[in-house]
Formats: structure tokens, sequence, C-alpha cells
């Protein structure tokens, strides 16, 4: 297997020598053979090409292109969507600093009794069909049970 | 770019027609096409030859067309056009590759290619795409190396190293057209070349 040849890079030439004798005489053959007029006349082509431009599809931007506004239907979204992530994140922050919610556990007081001694009615006495209850210092109620 | 925008159109008022004709407005493309037609044909008959030069620039006028909306210089649209009408050329090139072989070429003939004893279309097709198009910009548009550099995205030591190459490949062939250079093919074989 022979060896890979050495890549040669040209190097990048400098300004152009002034053109040969020979050189000119074809630029001059050049630029009279490419100054022959086209087939098709200017405002032929003009015409032609009009007829063929297909319509603008949507309303076109006017020149130069405006830099795009913040009010944009996208930044709302974006921001919108920014939000919600900060709500979430704030969120799951304060549920792992308080904790789980505590389970579901029966109260330890049984049902028959008030919850709490201090809103129970503070009840002095009576009979079978009559109950006595002090309301206040000053009031009592007499609640008769029989219903006649 | 600048430079070469105003050289290159008639049109007095080149931005406001370019940036009408991006709103829509067919009548100031129109305008457009007028003024950049017979340059840009010029140029592709050069990349491409007679026989395409004009259906290329309609494909890369209408390309322009849908593209205008996007141009943000207006003043360079000429610079610009010829760009695309360019892309289009070299694509076209790629595609039907209509290069003239040498055997071929070798046969006297006359046609309108020829000009002062030089068969220039035949010298044309033995270069690749981009050095005719090198030459062209710089023989008959007159432009710096700067600026054909612009309007082809290369720089302009590569304008130059195209442009020499271009010449080096002229130089060989130019002789065989012209007759001042024996046809090698032709010549009859020396004693020591001689088969045994």
């Amino acid at each position: 297997m022979s060896p890979k040849p050495p890549v040669r890079h040209e190097p990048t030439p400098g300004p152009s020598a002034p053109p040969s004798a020979d050189e000119r005489a074809f630029d001059r053959a050049f630029a009279r053979w490419a100054a022959r007029p086209p087939e098709t006349p200017a405002s032929i082509a003009a015409r032609r090409i009009e007829h063929r431009l297909p319509a603008p599809k949507r309303p076109r931007r006017l020149l130069p292109i405006a830099p795009r506004s913040r009010g944009g239907r996208r930044f709302a979204l974006a921001a919108a969507a920014l939000v919600a992530v900060g709500l979430a994140l704030t969120l799951s922050w304060a549920l792992l600093r308080t904790g789980p919610p505590a389970p579901f556990s029966l109260p330890s007081t049984p049902p028959d009794k008030p919850a709490r001694a201090a809103e129970a009615l503070p009840v002095r006495g009576g009979s079978d069909n009559v109950l006595v209850i002090d309301l206040d210092a000053r009031t009592t109620l007499y609640l008769n049970l029989g219903g006649t | 770019m600048d430079a070469i925008a105003h050289r290159r159109t008639d049109l007095t008022d080149l931005a406001g027609t370019v940036v009408r004709a991006a709103t829509g407005d067919r009548a100031a493309f129109g305008r457009l096409v007028e003024a950049e037609w017979d340059r840009l044909v010029r140029l592709a008959r050069t990349v491409v030859g007679d026989g395409d030069a004009e259906d290329v620039v309609q494909e890369g006028l209408l390309r322009a067309w849908r593209a205008l909306p996007g141009l943000r210089h207006p003043e360079s649209f000429p610079t610009w056009v010829a760009r695309v009408v360019l892309r289009r050329c070299f694509r076209r090139n790629r595609r039907h590759r209509p290069g003239v072989p040498l055997e071929a070429a070798r046969e006297p003939e006359v046609h309108p290619g020829v000009e002062a004893g030089l068969d220039v279309e035949r010298l044309l097709a033995m270069l690749a795409p981009r050095q005719r198009a090198v030459l062209h910009l710089t023989v008959v548009e007159g432009l710096s190396d700067r600026e054909i550099g612009t309007l082809l995205g290369i720089t302009a030591g590569s304008v130059r190293a195209h442009r020499r190459r271009a010449r080096n490949a002229l130089a060989r062939h130019q002789g065989v057209f012209t007759g001042s250079i024996p046809d090698p093919s032709t010549e009859p074989a020396k004693p020591h070349e001689a088969a045994p």
C-alpha cells in the first residue's frame, strides 16, 4: 500500500497580475460576446413574469422586520407556564416544611359527651320531666322534657 | 454592496420600489425585473449557455419574488437578485452538466460564439461554472474581487484563485481554438515515441 501523498494547499493568490496580451484579447472577445442583447426584451419579460407571480399567501410585513413585541400570544403562554411552575414549586416546598397531613383518627372523647368541657351545659339538677340549667349567674332555664 | 446597487440599476427610487414589491405590489416588481433583466440574462448566459439562460433567470426571479419580504436591505436588491439567479444557474449546471467535450470543440465551425477568431462560447464551456461566473463579473461587469466575493459568498482570495485557474485553463485551450497552438492529438508522432 503506497503512502498517501501529502495534501498540497494552494496559497491564497495575492493581487492579480495585469492581464497578458492573450488574456486581453480574450477579454475583448468575451465582452463583445456577452454584450449581445437577450432574445426577449426586458419590457416583455417583465410583463410575462408579472403574470406568473403567485399571489402572496399572507399579508406581507413591511421592511425592515420589526422586533417582536412582548404582548404576543406566545409570550402570554410562556408567562402563564412560568407562573404555574413557580406556584407548584412553592406549594411543594410548603408541604415539605409542614409535613404530610395527619392520618384520619377517631375523636378521643366519646360522642355522647361534649368534646370540650367549657361548652358543656351547666346542668344544676331537675327531675324526670324538668331539667334545670344555669345559663349564667342570673338566668336559670327550666327545660320541660315531658312536652305537655 | 451599496456601490454595486447604485452602479447596477436605472431605477431612481430603488429602495422604495423594492419595499413596495415586498408588500405584494406586482407592478413594482415588474419595474425591478425590467431594470435587471438584461444584466441577469447576460450573466446566466455565461454560466448556463444561451439555451437555458432566460428560463433560469425567470425561475430565479420567481424565487426572488417569494423571498423578497425577507430582504433586509432593499438597496442591495441588485446584488441579492444576482445571487439568487446564480444559485439557480449552479443548480441547473449540476443537473444538466452542459460541458462541451474538447473533441467536439476541435471541429471548426462558424456560429455566434465566434468573436475575433476566438470561439468564446466553447472556451467558456471548458471552465467550471463558478470560474465562468467570476470571469463574467470581472470582465463584463467590472466588479472588484471583494464585490464578486460578496455576490458569490466567497472570499476575495478565492475569487482570485478561481480567476487564475480560469485564465490558466483558457491559456491551455485558447491556442487550439485560434490555431496558434498545434493540436497534440493531430501532431505526427515523434520517432522515439512511435510504437514498437
